[in-house]
């Protein structure tokens, strides 16, 4: 292919949500047989330090891995730093950013891909569940992607490249495990080229108690008992009775205008 | 006369050497392994008068049909190559005992036609083996009369009536010759080589050996992907099939039309050897329900796919049961075999089917092939406070619980194991959260990393404890822990809970009362009877236990699989019936009202069979209704 993708999948060291071991991310092995299946060549980068579970991405099928040295005070800024940098492939610059859209518990965060794309002043699409290069093939490339949304919908995107992607956990495109690749993989790490904070970063997280959110229907339900009975109604008469009842509910908006 | 039936022996000798190199050259592209030969061939004649020959006579007509045809054409062509000498050849004593021993063959000639006459079995194979018997009798028949003549004639006059026998024979010999080179008749000499240079030497003269022998993670290649990555003694063994089809008729995964015929498999092995389609046409029952394939293949070129010779779903199908193991006459190991190439497909390929890979994905991140959290293993005993052995602790016997442990039915059996163990008053505990999966999944899936790597976690946890012995109630931990952790350092006595119970009866440590019970019968594990040789114990508990026990008709070492084993329930196998549906028709028609099992496996396998059936129990939760307290 003469416009062959660039693509860097965002890696973290994860765990898994069950043992609590370390263990690939499921959205991040989704995010690499993403980028398989565009047909795009990958490098992963993780920001931190080569750690063993890393080699367990390349059984996936992500044979070059980059581990950013001393990213760890601003991984946002290094990652950012690292793609636009030019020196993750030889040959071009890159494409297409791809993560999994949500943290798993680990040292991760679900922000990041967004911090990473905003950083870098890409659009991102989340929660994407499959993807495919759009035909016809054009310069910069551009994605037709599949949003997933509750209850088993999708939404049909298109975002042209430099993107970032965050991959769902509904997509289907896990890629095969294979030993043999772990054992080749190749694990380098690049320094970050971040400056070491002089003071120590401070947490400027606010951590707020945890509140119960009221659920709308089930709370005004409560309160209002009985309701109204229509015998044999006209259509027209009953789907008014439907509509003023969820509007009173807040279910629906109140009529425009009003 | 006398000279031209010399030479023609030894021009049949010399045949069969050539062939033999021939064979000899394609197995050396196999894996290279060492073989003690002298002790190897030292043990031939008695793994081959004793150890085939009894599987053979499970068959009688087959034992019977091999002492005239090979006894009478190796001693008949070797007593006619002894006919160099003169003096033999002018002995009428001599030429008598030609006649005698190419009489018998030719008899052997008329045993081998009626196994395929009026009809082949659907167990056998056709093709080259229709004419086997025409070659052999021709051969035989013609050594015959001219041994005959020999002995009319005195002196071997060149009579032109001898003409005709002699063309019969030298055309029987060139067909044997055949047979030979590119036909089944190879299996006489791919045989004892195999039986010399057998991968599992310990099988022979009673014994047991059935662990999977560790990978080396670090070779190049992993598992057999081409015929020439199996070890060239495996490639002697395919060549030593003779297409009996007794695995076939074993098979379980056959019996529900799985797509696995072992027979056809070992047969499409050898035809990958000989270039796949070019070679000799396989004549016997295909995989049933398989695919149509390309039946390409090389010495070097891939084995499984559609564009090569065996279809994927054929390995999937394997429950590794060891049936065909256990009935195959020439000892050849199936099972071995389809674990290396499962072994290329999931290590090198990650070729495993949807379910497995799952499974596989949660063993080696969560260290459990159904991805749930370990400390809720034993949810199922949380009513019976089974102390917990910490980092350090000591007991007497370690309850290793098992995968099943999380299936609240197996639960139960885990419930009545414990009450028994208490009623005796053992001390032992459980290890809790730190029980990660043995990884007995793994290693038949064919993924020995994964195996690896929990295999040493579960050693590390139990050498960080102290205990007399473990104890489990699955048989697949059991084999696992027992015979092939020992290969990776892990050295423990382990028990399965049948044979506990079974010392503590036999003891007094617990009494029973035979209850007034329907007929229970025993369905063996594959995992306790066939890989462990434990088929006693259950049946002395049982017979303690229950009123009146049965039999199956296939039981003990032949028992059949209840289709739980090797992987084959997540893989997501494609077939005409299930496995644990045939086994339970079986029980029904043995008369069997209740099933009495003895792994969580079985149990699974055999409760998800829809009603009417038989009733499904642990032997434990029969003991314990039957045990008497004070």
């Amino acid at each position: 292919m003469a416009t062959e993708l660039r693509a860097v999948v965002l890696l973290s060291a994860g765990i898994d949500p069950v043992s609590g071991r370390p263990a690939p991310v499921g959205t991040e092995i989704r995010a690499i047989g993403l980028a398989r299946a565009l047909g795009a060549r990958m490098i992963g980068l993780h920001a931190g330090p080569a750690a063993p579970v890393l080699r367990e991405y390349a059984g996936y099928g992500l044979a070059d891995i980059v581990c950013l040295d001393g990213a760890g005070h601003d991984p946002v800024a290094a990652l950012a730093r690292a793609i636009v940098s030019g020196s993750l492939f030889t040959d071009g610059t890159v494409d297409l950013v791809l993560a999994g859209r949500r943290a798993s518990g680990g040292m991760d965060s679900g922000l990041l891909p967004y911090a990473v794309a905003e950083r870098l002043g890409w659009p991102i699409v989340a929660d994407v569940a499959e993807g495919q290069v759009a035909v016809p093939a054009s310069r910069p490339p551009e994605f037709d992607v599949e949003q997933a949304r509750p209850r088993g919908t999708r939404r049909a995107a298109r975002v042209a490249a430099p993107c970032a992607l965050a991959v769902h956990d509904v997509a289907s495109c896990v890629p095969d495990f294979v030993f043999a690749r772990t054992r080749m993989a190749v694990l380098r790490t690049m320094p970050s080229g971040l400056a070491e904070p002089s003071a120590p970063v401070t947490e400027t997280v606010e951590e707020r108690a945890y509140r119960r959110r009221p659920r709308l229907i089930a709370s005004t339900a409560t309160q209002a008992p009985g309701g109204q009975v229509l015998v044999d109604p006209p259509p027209q008469d009953a789907a008014r009775a439907i509509i003023d009842h969820l509007r009173a509910l807040g279910v629906l908006p109140p009529p425009a205008g009003s | 006369m006398g000279l031209v039936l010399v030479c023609l022996a030894w021009g049949l000798a010399a045949g069969v050497l050539l062939a033999a190199r021939g064979l000899a050259r394609r197995w050396r592209q196999g894996r290279p392994v060492r073989v003690d030969w002298v002790a190897g061939l030292a043990a031939v004649p008695r793994r081959y008068l004793v150890d085939v020959h009894h599987v053979v006579e499970r068959r009688p007509e087959a034992a019977r049909m091999h002492v005239p045809t090979a006894g009478g054409l190796l001693a008949g062509s070797v007593a006619l190559m002894l006919a160099v000498l003169p003096a033999l050849r002018g002995s009428r004593v001599y030429w008598a005992v030609v006649a005698v021993l190419f009489a018998a063959a030719l008899w052997g000639a008329i045993l081998v036609r009626r196994r395929r006459r009026p009809v082949v079995p659907s167990f056998l194979s056709a093709g080259m083996f229709l004419w086997l018997p025409a070659a052999l009798g021709a051969y035989a028949g013609g050594a015959l009369l001219l041994a005959l003549g020999m002995l009319a004639v005195p002196g071997g006059g060149a009579s032109p009536l001898l003409l005709a026998p002699l063309l019969l024979a030298v055309g029987g010999a060139g067909g044997l010759l055949v047979q030979f080179a590119r036909g089944p008749m190879r299996h006489a000499f791919a045989g004892t080589v195999w039986l010399a240079a057998h991968a599992r030497p310990g099988r022979f003269g009673g014994g047991r050996d059935t662990a999977l022998r560790p990978l080396d993670l670090d070779a190049p290649r992993l598992g057999a992907l081409a015929p020439s990555d199996f070890a060239w003694t495996a490639l002697a063994s395919f060549d030593a099939c003779i297409q009996c089809g007794r695995c076939e008729q074993a098979c379980p995964a056959f019996a529900a039309g799985q797509r696995l015929n072992p027979k056809a498999l070992i047969q499409d092995l050898v035809a990958a050897t000989r270039g796949g389609s070019a070679a000799e046409p396989y004549s016997g029952s295909p995989a049933p329900n398989a695919p149509p394939v390309a039946c390409r293949g090389s010495m070097d070129a891939p084995v499984i796919g559609v564009d090569a010779m065996i279809h994927p779903d054929t390995l999937w199908a394997c429950t590794t049961c060891r049936a065909c193991v256990e009935e195959c006459p020439m000892m050849i190991e199936h099972v071995d075999a389809i674990v290396d190439l499962r072994r290329g497909q999931a290590l090198m390929l990650g070729q495993v089917r949807p379910g497995a890979a799952q499974a596989l994905r949660r063993m080696r991140d969560s260290a459990e092939p159904g991805g749930r959290p370990l400390a809720a293993r034993a949810d199922g005993l949380a009513a019976l406070d089974v102390p917990v052995l910490p980092e350090g602790g000591e007991t007497d016997i370690l309850l290793w619980l098992g995968e099943g442990a999380f299936d609240l039915r197996y639960g139960r059996t885990l419930q009545a194991l414990v009450r028994l163990m208490r009623l005796a008053g053992l001390r032992f505990a459980i290890l809790g959260e730190a029980e990660t999966d043995c990884g007995d999944l793994a290693r038949r899936l064919g993924d020995e990393a994964t195996f690896h790597l929990l295999a040493g976690e579960a050693i590390a946890t139990l050498k960080a404890r102290t205990f007399q012995r473990i104890v489990t109630a699955d048989p697949h931990a059991l084999h696992v822990l027992r015979n092939e952790y020992p290969a990776l350092g892990g050295h423990w006595t382990v028990q399965h809970h049948t044979a506990l119970l079974d010392e503590l009866v036999t003891g007094g440590a617990l009494r029973l009362a035979p209850r007034d019970l329907p007929p229970v019968a025993y369905h063996d594990p594959c995992y306790l009877g066939r890989y462990n040789g434990e088929i006693a114990a259950p049946r002395r508990l049982l017979d303690a236990a229950c009123g009146t026990r049965v039999e199956m008709e296939r039981h003990g070492m032949r028992s059949m699989c209840c289709g739980g084993g090797g992987g084959n329930p997540i893989s997501d196998v494609d077939g005409a019936a299930r496995i644990p549906d045939l086994r339970m028709a079986q029980a029904d028609a043995a008369g069997a009202a209740i099933v009495a099992v003895g792994c969580p496996g079985c149990t699974a396998m055999l409760e998800g069979v829809p009603a009417p059936r038989p009733e499904v129990r642990d032997i434990a939760e029969l003991v314990l209704d039957a045990v008497v307290t004070a």
